[in-house]
């Protein structure tokens, strides 16, 4: 009887142990149920989409993403193609811009780039060609502060900014270690201006990538309203536009348009870069 | 002036000075300047009291001689000024209607004769009459002698009359000239469209130097289209021509890729060059004219001309296509809607800049939509025309399940030096198509003839993407253990400053700390037992701890001496009456050390620490 006891304890014990783990193995336990690891369910999207199934593909590729919480720009990139292949431009846009955030390698990063302007271009065309006046006219939805902040990447601004802080740190301790050593007290007034800039720069990054939140339209009927109810007042906007998002709830997203305009769209015809 | 090649025509011949023509502005400046001062010097020498002799000599005399009075336009004439007997100055005759190539002064002294040269080259700026003003010989201040204004005539050049092309190419008409010029076609006959070289050559003697060549007016070549080649103007270039019984060198100075734009009889028009050629130290300037030459342009005929052919395409071209999938691979099966890119190529000499792309057959069960040019075309221009590859693509989607047969890929082309219409084909294949059928409605993107480029198939698809590097705490704590460094560096040297500027501060402040070190020996004497020890201890303590604090320089002083110095700093009376005190008790127990107990040392050590303590809350005022 006792030795039920102990042999009771173990199984309650080990069961505790092991109660945890559905939770933080979810995702492996959906890839079982889905069929396979993320490797596995990445190349079968791959060959959904080599054998022209670009909706299987897209629909693989996103469930990939939804339930391993997988954000590679590997994974974005070819979810773009998938869309972009069925004719779901926007969202492809969507994934271009949000794999570009995620500083990519470079072959992968002008793949996105060149991509991107197929969409945007092949968009562009598609309102013109049907004579729509909701004309599709890419503008850049995020501000000066933004663009003049990112024309370097976060990791490799990150990097310089941290040799030239060091750098500058060091000649003032070498300086004030050896202060007959003049060159060191000079060589550090324009190490600090740069590190000054760039560090202004850094912080610019941090405060937009915070502050300045992008969305992109995804649907071809997006209505962009002056209040936040099916009856306001509205206008068209077209689909892969880029736009300011202002505030956001499940319904209803308020955004700005390039032109400063500011109204309300179904939150889910806009979604976040 | 000494002409020393006989054997051009030179009746044009212009003489130039070998260098200093050429040079920079300071050079031209300093020749525009040196005949004026020779000229001064001259009519300085001549006003000399000695000259007395000269004086006496024939009346002064100016006269001014051009070498012709009638000059093509683009031709130089030389201008003489001569002056004879004294004269204070020259007022020089108004050249303006003219360009002043060159200028140069002599003077010639001999016997009685005393008399100075000025030559200018002179070029006629436009056709009519243009006129050299006249010069006056001034001889304080009045005119002593002057010469009339010249009439030059400039005529515009007499046109030449086209010859053929192939008269053009022949080098009789130049037998015995030392110097020519002539643009050459390699033949009479062109197709519209058809691009051919011209070569503008200058021939010379072999026994001088081409120096410069310099185009006064370029050919006009009206219904064409032309482009500069490189590699003309080389003097390394040049090649032997033999001419008559002679042989000369021929110099390329222009090459050009020239394509007839419409058909007809086109003009190859004059071209007129001033050539430059050195013969030792001297340099002589020549102007030439081209022979004007007409070529027969034909347009491309229409007899057996295939239904496919574009126009523009001519030349000679081979034809390979190649239909991939997103894999680069040639696909066997597809599914409807799948995507292929064709990748066209043609590869050939031609007219490539003309080229259209390569048409493809109707194929029911495929939607064909062109691409964007690539940047794959390779397009060399040489003296052997044109040659390279253009590369089109097309955006090819399955639209009908079943097996269907992919677009055939066709280019016809005129063959110009074959005068006949040739084809080439890459026939189509079979593939296999599932799927259910697609409308006939193109997408968006194919409209647009846009695609995206291939997937990536390989990712190691990071689910636990790593924070921004400047996102990270770990960033910023390294950023911090510099700042930290130089903060700690900084509190360094700014109290090694100031205790450089103040020592005896640093002192003061140090007292107390030193003097409980004394105190820690002195138990550490208690412990051992050692009480000579211990009491030198108490007794360095207090003395230390005085001199530190006040600098007070109780060494060598009586304990009287030191009561006095230390109320006069500022200790109260009490407390120098302690120190004083325990510095007696101190000498009386090191002289006398057996009565010392431990307790008693230990009472020492309490009372002396308190002491201590009680010092350390005065501030005396310390000595210098």
């Amino acid at each position: 009887m006792r030795r039920y006891a102990t042999l009771s304890s173990l199984f309650l014990l080990l069961l505790l142990l092991l109660l945890p783990t559905p939770v933080v193995g979810g995702g492996d336990a959906r890839a079982a149920e889905a069929g396979g690891s993320p490797g596995t369910l990445f190349h079968e999207a791959n060959r959904l989409y080599l054998a022209g199934e670009y909706d299987d593909a897209a629909r693989a590729y996103a469930d990939l993403h939804e339930s391993y919480r997988i954000e590679d720009p590997v994974l974005y990139h070819n979810l773009g193609n998938a869309y972009f292949r069925a004719g779901a431009y926007g969202s492809a846009i969507l994934y271009y811009q949000r794999a570009l955030h995620l500083d990519p390698p470079d072959d992968v990063a002008d793949s996105l780039r060149a991509n991107l302007d197929a969409a945007r271009r092949t968009l562009s065309t598609r309102y013109r060609a049907s004579g729509d006046e909701n004309q599709f006219i890419y503008s850049e939805a995020a501000g000066f502060l933004y663009k003049a902040t990112h024309v370097l990447g976060r990791t490799p601004l990150a990097v310089v900014f941290a040799v030239l802080w060091v750098g500058f740190m060091g000649l003032l301790i070498l300086w004030r270690l050896r202060p007959d050593l003049r060159w060191a007290g000079r060589a550090a007034v324009p190490a600090a201006i740069l590190a000054l800039l760039l560090g202004l720069m850094v912080w610019g990054q941090l405060y937009t990538d915070a502050s300045q939140r992008v969305g992109v339209v995804v649907t071809d009927d997006a209505v962009l309203r002056d209040g936040r109810h099916e009856d306001a007042k509205g206008k068209a906007v077209p689909e892969g536009l880029e736009v300011r998002i202002v505030e956001q709830d499940p319904s209803w997203t308020k955004v700005e348009l390039a032109n400063g305009h500011q109204g309300w769209i179904v939150s889910e015809q806009v979604k976040q870069i | 002036m000494t002409r020393s090649l006989p054997p051009y025509d030179d009746d044009d011949a212009t003489p130039r000075r070998p260098s200093g023509c050429r040079g920079g502005a300071a050079a031209r400046a300093v020749t525009a300047l040196l005949p004026l001062l020779l000229f001064s010097l001259a009519l300085a020498l001549g006003a000399l009291p000695g000259s007395a002799a000269r004086a006496q000599g024939p009346p002064p005399s100016l006269t001014m001689t051009v070498d012709k009075t009638t000059v093509p336009i683009g031709e130089d004439l030389e201008l003489q000024i001569e002056i004879e007997g004294n004269a204070d100055s020259l007022e020089q005759p108004d050249l303006s209607a003219f360009q002043v190539v060159s200028q140069g002064t002599s003077r010639v002294i001999g016997g009685r004769q005393n008399k100075l040269v000025q030559t200018y080259t002179l070029r006629p700026r436009k056709a009519g009459t243009a006129t050299i003003g006249g010069a006056k010989l001034l001889l304080g201040g009045k005119v002593v002698a002057q010469a009339q204004p010249i009439a030059i005539k400039v005529a515009e050049p007499e046109p030449l009359k086209p010859v053929s092309a192939d008269e053009a190419r022949s080098l009789a008409p130049y037998v015995n000239q030392g110097l020519f010029a002539r643009v050459t076609a390699p033949r009479s006959s062109y197709y519209v469209g058809e691009p051919f070289t011209l070569e503008l050559d200058v021939v010379t003697r072999r026994d001088t130097q081409l120096a410069n060549v310099e185009t006064v007016t370029e050919p006009k070549l009206d219904g064409l289209l032309v482009e500069d080649l490189p590699g003309a103007g080389n003097p390394n270039d040049a090649q032997a021509v033999r001419v008559g019984d002679a042989t000369m060198l021929s110099f390329p100075v222009g090459r050009w890729l020239a394509t007839p734009l419409r058909a007809g009889k086109l003009l190859i028009d004059s071209s007129t060059l001033r050539v430059t050629l050195a013969s030792g130290l001297m340099q002589r300037q020549y102007t030439r004219q081209t022979q004007p030459f007409t070529l027969d342009v034909k347009p491309v005929p229409t007899e057996g001309r295939p239904d496919f052919f574009d126009e523009g395409n001519l030349g000679r071209f081979e034809l390979r296509a190649a239909l991939t999938d997103d894999r680069g691979q040639a696909p066997t099966t597809l599914r409807t809607g799948q995507r292929m890119v064709m990748r066209v190529e043609v590869q050939g000499a031609g007219n490539l800049l003309t080229l259209k792309a390569p048409r493809l057959a109707s194929a029911p069960g495929f939607d064909v939509q062109p691409l964007p040019s690539t940047a794959d075309d390779v397009i060399d221009k040489s003296e052997d025309g044109m040659r390279g590859k253009r590369v089109f693509q097309y955006l090819v989607t399955a639209t009908q399940p079943g097996t269907q047969t992919t677009p055939t890929v066709r280019l016809a082309y005129f063959d110009p030096q074959a005068r006949r219409y040739e084809t080439r084909e890459v026939p189509g294949v079979k593939v296999e198509v599932t799927g259910t059928a697609l409308g006939s409605q193109p997408s968006a993107a194919a409209l647009s003839g846009e695609d995206v480029r291939p997937i990536f198939e390989d990712s190691a698809l990071e689910s636990d993407r790593p924070e921004p590097l400047a996102q990270t705490p770990l960033y910023w704590a390294v950023l911090l253990l510099p700042l930290a460094a130089f903060v700690a560096v900084e509190v360094r040297f700014r109290l090694r400053r100031r205790d450089h500027q103040n020592p005896g501060q640093r002192l003061a402040k140090d007292a107390y700390a030193n003097a409980r070190k004394r105190l820690r020996a002195a138990e550490r004497a208690v412990r051992d037992d050692l009480v000579k020890d211990f009491y030198g201890q108490i007794s360095r303590t207090l003395i230390g701890y005085l001199e530190e604090r006040a600098n007070l320089p109780a060494t060598g002083m009586t304990h009287d001496e030191l009561r006095q110095a230390a109320r006069q700093i500022g200790y109260d009376e009490a407390l120098v009456d302690g120190v004083i005190v325990e510095l007696e008790n101190c000498d009386f127990a090191r002289f006398a050390p057996q009565g010392s107990a431990s307790s008693r040392m230990r009472e020492t050590l309490d009372r002396v620490s308190e002491l201590l303590r009680k010092l350390d809350r005065v501030q005396p005022r310390r000595l210098p």
